[in-house]
């Protein structure tokens, strides 16, 4: 041993993580169709709700990139569009489901007892409710509120990233340098946010990024059913369904969103398990 | 011809680090009816060699380069899966060290115990199960007629191993592979299990191949004894002679190392003691014979009275008393040694004076302060003074912090020191004072081993300058030697800084070593205590006497 | 076993009235109503249907007479389907769908448990990353994606089959292969995962040390332990298969209980809407059990925890 400085944990497993080919190949993909959600339309003359009826159900040409749809508009400037509403709900849905979920979890794993049975019960007796159901009832009933539908897509998937984190907590709570921060004397709040949080932070982010692209799928769904994101605006799920209705007279309209709808959910599906590899050099590879 | 002849045996590992040479040529051999004992400390390759006899390693890793091995006439390393099928349970058996994820726990035990006579198939179902019932009985697993489809969780320890052992005798095989069988168990069990197997395996004239890290052990059942090194043997003789005449210093060093009942050594010898230098060994201390102190200088210091810790099972409502009204008393600057066997209670009860664990009732006197009830600021105060090292020096360290911001918090958390720069300097002084190397304080603790982590908690402990230390269990997870140098770091500790033990063990060689005085427990009560060598040399309790008479003889007295 | 099964069906019980009580009150503060809509209804007919329905009594009476209907088992009439029941709607509806979903079930299981199974034991070999690969994508298809493509290579260019209706049992396989894959690749991964933790267990290892040959340590020893993630799995994914069901019968006009259910929110047809949901609850609650009693069946240690 002759260096000083010390590989933490998470040192090697960015490095566990490199020599996954997959994993790097999703992350430089889904970094393009990233770059094409937001930067794309700088490069692109036309807005994504301008309308030109002359130009209706255009192939793909030099003039439309991706083409255009029954209206006119510029599928490639619908498609990046979309992008931008269907990756920041995913965000936004599973940051609100991590923020509730670790909380919730934490708590009940830690404080133990009867708290964490009330907690835990509430949360088994949610589990058990069609919440996909409840979700499509708010939307038919509330209208299509671009806010309610995240909170509502980040209400269904709290309950899992709860039962994760709260197993999590459990399991190092019996762990000896738990055992030994209360021997030393740490408050609670030292040894919940120092010593337990940081150790949370592998399953937490691997359940995160596998929770994103469930996410994605449920507000497409939900766009496709026509209860998602209202006209003019767009997500990568209404304009599957636009263009799963002019299939036969225009495939572009459903290739390039589905195309792109479906890489990224390919790139953080694989990034999700490189990740969970990376971090746990025990588990299934090899 | 059931002899086995091992030759030259090579097995590498080939992982993303590099080529591991686990076993490296070794060369021994086993006659029929033969015990035969493979010692080693984690490392040696002991275990490797063991499943190699099988073939049962991992085989993208693990891969053999050379030797042969030769059973019953054949080359067992050229021989095809379809060939080791056949011997596999039926010539060669072997047993594992940990019983219960071992054994199957979806399938009932008599299944289990029944199923290598239908895989070779030696009988029909009907026969197997009732052969398989019969052979649980000759092990001992009395309660199985009443319990014919109980599954392995509904056992002891001792019995899933004793299971274990039925199902790898049911076919009579030549050779029987032992890996480790009775590390886990508490000392009383691991005596009944060594005389059982060595019985056993004499009447059916079956040979073993017993590995385990403990010479002691090994000494009670092996005829002969093969000691590996690194992935090479370093010597082989018979038992007796090995132990009266050891020739290589490692074996030496495995020998003397161990404490000794009857020894009285203050400090240890350690392995580097024995090998690399040629110069002669040095005399260790004896210690000055511990005389009870006259009456009136006894230091009550920490009195324990009627503590109890009451666990409420949740199924079924009845109140398990894993502590049940202990009174101790431990002296100032001394080391009280608490023995037991698992689930005597010793481990809560060091815990729940620790005020780790809630106790039920009962005080904790320390300075004119009831430790039992401070609560806050003065609880606070009281855990700067007492500290706990544990078992597992893994699990024991944050692997998210480096040792230097691990041995920083509590310094911080207890206000001691004025300025980091003045925390830094303490942190460097702790390090050198537990024999480590100070520069490696920026490292993370999965860089170090396993015996560096453990000194790392010892200086994390003593970090709020602390008067009184619980060890739990803390060399129990070790070998040999770095148990030895554990041992003797704590001893120099205690000299230099007048520190207290409360020291928890099931091994009562160590207890003895290090202890001034001993309490023994047995389900929840102390059952004897006093002097610790009035209690090892005259035990009056009949449960005392029969943990000294497990003790197998050897680290009893360190010679056979 | 018998105070787990009584304490689940207890468990039950404040939970549909949860739901129950939700529903109720979620559907009449949303805004309009049942007759609200399109066709203009002269004002009186109105108050009349409205009376008729018992719209017109306070809110909370409406609920308590609901409530106290519902524990008489009766759902009550439709709103807009005049002179039908709600639990004739159902009754209608339901088979529909649970052909669908049974169906899907089924392609999930019978195509993703070997495909697991096989790249388990082939583990790094193209056995393994051949099938894996294609479950990746199929857990990137969702079903209204791959629907369409569905629809258009078999039922338009290659007119093998038909893609819309409900007629012959023929309409049954293009629905349930796109809402059984995507579940099958699901199960796909989880065996795989499964398996190879099992088979890197210490027993399996034992069962090896006594000879067994590779088909026996699989289905003898290594098997309950694999599939016990896929059995914990099954209840979410029959959850899935419900709601996955309405975009189903959405693509292929499907006259199933989820259109039903959606059309019904749509036209404010507050009693179709609650019976509906209170069906779909019971449903998933009751297969929720059972698979609580699939995995106490497979693992005797779970049997004595509950």
């Amino acid at each position: 041993m002759s260096r000083q400085q010390g590989a933490s944990l998470t040192q090697d497993a960015w490095i566990r993580l490199r020599s996954n080919r997959m994993a790097l190949v999703s992350i430089i993909l889904l970094g393009f169709v990233i770059a094409f959600s937001f930067i794309g339309p700088l490069f692109c003359e036309y807005q994504y709700d301008e309308q030109n009826l002359d130009e209706q159900f255009l192939g793909p040409s030099k003039e439309h990139w991706f083409g255009t749809d029954s209206l006119g508009r510029d599928l490639f400037a619908r498609t990046s569009y979309g992008g931008r509403i269907s990756l920041a709900v995913g965000l936004l849905a599973t940051s609100v489901s991590l923020l509730i979920g670790v909380t919730y979890g934490m708590v009940a794993g830690y404080v133990g007892g009867k708290t964490d049975a009330f907690l835990m019960r509430i949360v088994d007796i949610l589990y058990s409710l069609p919440f996909t159901i409840f979700v499509i009832l708010l939307m038919v009933l509330f209208g299509r509120n671009f806010l309610l539908l995240f909170l509502a897509i980040g209400a269904v998937e709290w309950l899992t990233m709860a039962r994760i984190t709260r197993a999590q907590t459990l399991n190092l709570k019996r762990a000896e340098f738990i055992e030994s921060a209360r021997a030393l004397g740490f408050s609670h709040a030292r040894i919940l946010f120092h010593h337990i949080l940081p150790n949370l932070l592998g399953p937490i982010i691997v359940y995160a990024t596998l929770t994103v692209p469930a996410v994605m799928l449920l507000e497409a769904a939900l766009s496709f059913l026509g209860l998602g994101v209202q006209a003019p605006m767009a997500s990568w799920g209404s304009l599957i369904k636009e263009g799963a209705e002019k299939m036969d007279i225009a495939p572009w309209l459903i290739l390039f969103p589905g195309l792109f709808f479906c890489l990224s959910l390919f790139c953080l599906n694989f990034i999700g398990d490189g990740l969970r590899d990376a971090l746990d050099p025990k588990s299934s590879k090899d | 011809m059931s002899d086995v002849k091992i030759k030259s045996l090579k097995t590498f590992f080939h992982t993303r680090e590099g080529v591991v040479k686990a076993v490296n040529d070794i060369t021994f051999s086993i006659s029929p009816g033969e015990v035969v004992g493979l010692v080693g400390e984690s490392g040696s390759g002991k275990s490797v060699t063991c499943h190699t006899l099988l073939q049962l390693l991992p085989s993208p890793p693990a891969k053999v380069e050379g030797g042969e091995i030769i059973f019953s006439g054949e080359d067992l390393l050229r021989a095809n899966d379809r060939k080791m099928r056949k011997l596999r349970g039926k010539s060669i058996s072997m047993i594992f060290q940990d019983p219960m994820s071992c054994l199957n726990p979806y399938m009932t035990v008599v299944e289990q115990v029944a199923e290598p006579l239908l895989i070779h198939k030696m009988a029909s179902e009907e026969e197997a199960r009732q052969q398989a019932i019969d052979m649980l009985l000759r092990v001992g697993v009395n309660k199985i007629k009443d319990r014919l489809n109980a599954y392995p969780h509904e056992f002891s320890g001792g019995m899933r191993q004793r299971a274990m052992i039925a199902m790898a005798l049911i076919t009579k095989p030549a050779l029987l592979l032992a890996d480790e069988p009775t590390t886990a168990l508490d000392v009383t069990v691991q005596a009944k299990i060594l005389k059982l197997l060595k019985k056993l395996c004499a009447e059916l004239g079956s040979s073993i191949l017993f590995v385990s890290h403990d010479l002691g052990v090994v000494a009670e059942i092996a005829d002969r004894v093969v000691v590996m090194y690194r992935g090479k043997v370093v010597e082989q003789n018979t038992t007796q002679e090995l132990f009266r005449s050891p020739t290589h210093p490692y074996v030496k060093a495995l020998i003397a190392c161990r404490p000794t009942f009857t020894g009285n050594l203050e400090i240890l010898p350690t392995i580097e003691d024995f090998m690399g230098n040629l110069s002669p060994i040095p005399e260790k201390r004896k210690r000055e014979k511990r005389s009870d102190p006259p009456a009136e200088n006894i230091e009550d210091w920490i009195k324990v009275r009627d503590l109890s810790v009451h666990f409420r099972q949740a199924k079924q409502g009845d109140v398990v008393k894993a502590v049940d009204q202990v009174s101790l008393i431990i002296p100032r600057g001394k080391t009280l040694g608490i023995v037991g066997e698992s689930g005597s209670g010793k481990t809560t009860l060091g815990r729940a004076i620790l005020r780790l664990t809630p106790m039920t009732s009962g005080k904790v006197q320390w300075q004119d302060q009831d430790i039992a009830s401070v609560q806050g600021k003065d609880l606070l105060a009281f855990r700067k003074k007492m500290q706990i090292i544990f078992q597992d020096p893994y699990a024991s360290l944050n692997p998210r912090l480096t040792i230097e911001q691990a041995l920083l918090e509590p310094m911080q958390v207890h206000g001691i020191g004025q300025s980091r720069k003045e925390r830094v300097d303490r942190v460097v002084s702790l390090l050198e004072e537990v024999g480590l190397e100070p520069d490696y304080r920026r490292r993370y603790p999965h860089e170090f081993s396993g015996g560096q982590r453990q000194r790392i908690c010892v200086a994390r402990a003593l970090s709020t300058e602390p008067q009184f230390i619980v060890c739990d269990e803390c060399v129990s997870a070790m070998d040999v030697s770095v148990q030895a140098q554990v041992l003797n770091l704590l001893s120099q500790l205690q000299a230099a800084r007048g520190l207290t033990y409360l020291f928890i063990s099931h091994d009562l060689c160590v207890v003895k070593h290090i202890a001034d005085e001993i309490a023994v427990m047995r389900a929840g009560k102390i059952v004897e205590s006093g002097n610790a060598e009035s209690i090892c040399l005259n035990p009056q309790d009949k449960y005392t006497q029969e943990l000294m008479d497990s003790i197998p003889s050897t680290s009893r007295t360190g010679a056979f | 076993m018998k105070n787990f099964f009584t304490s689940r069906l207890l468990q039950a019980i404040p939970t549909l009235f949860v739901i129950a009580t939700l529903t109720f009150f979620m559907t009449r503060f949303a805004p309009g109503g049942p007759f609200d809509s399109d066709k203009a209804i002269p004002e009186e007919i109105k108050i009349k249907l409205q009376s008729h329905f018992g719209l017109n009594l306070p809110l909370f009476d409406q609920y308590l007479l609901y409530m106290k209907n519902l524990l008489a088992g009766d759902l009550g009439p439709s709103f807009k389907y005049v002179g039908w029941e709600v639990s004739e709607l159902i009754q209608i509806a339901f088979p529909v769908s649970l052909s669908l979903g049974v169906s899907a079930l089924f392609i999930a299981l019978l195509i993703g448990l070997p495909a697991g199974m096989v790249a388990a034991l082939r583990k790094n070999t193209w056995w393994d990353y051949l099938p894996m690969g294609i479950a990746m994508v199929g857990i990137c298809l969702p079903s209204f994606v791959l629907g369409p493509i569905l629809i258009m290579v078999f039922a338009t260019e290659l007119r093998l089959l038909p893609a819309l209706g409900w007629y012959s049992w023929t309409d049954l396989i293009l629905p349930s292969l796109t809402l059984g894959l995507f579940y099958a690749a699901y199960v796909a991964r989880l065996t795989r995962a499964g398996m190879l933790e099992t088979l890197r267990q210490d027993y399996v290892r034992t069962a090896r040390a006594k000879g067994a040959s590779p088909g026996r340590v699989l289905l003898k020893h290594a098997i309950r332990g694999g599939l016990l993630p896929v059995v914990t799995y099954l209840g979410p994914a029959f959850a899935g298969l419900v709601s996955g069901s309405f975009i189903i019968e959405s693509i292929f006009f499907i006259p199933g209980l989820g259109k039903f259910f959606v059309t019904a929110a749509f036209n404010r047809d507050y009693t179709v809407v609650l019976g509906t949901v209170l069906f779909y609850a019971t449903l998933i609650i009751i297969l929720n059990l059972l698979v609580d009693f699939l995995q106490a069946w497979l693992d005797p240690k779970a049997r004595e925890q509950r």
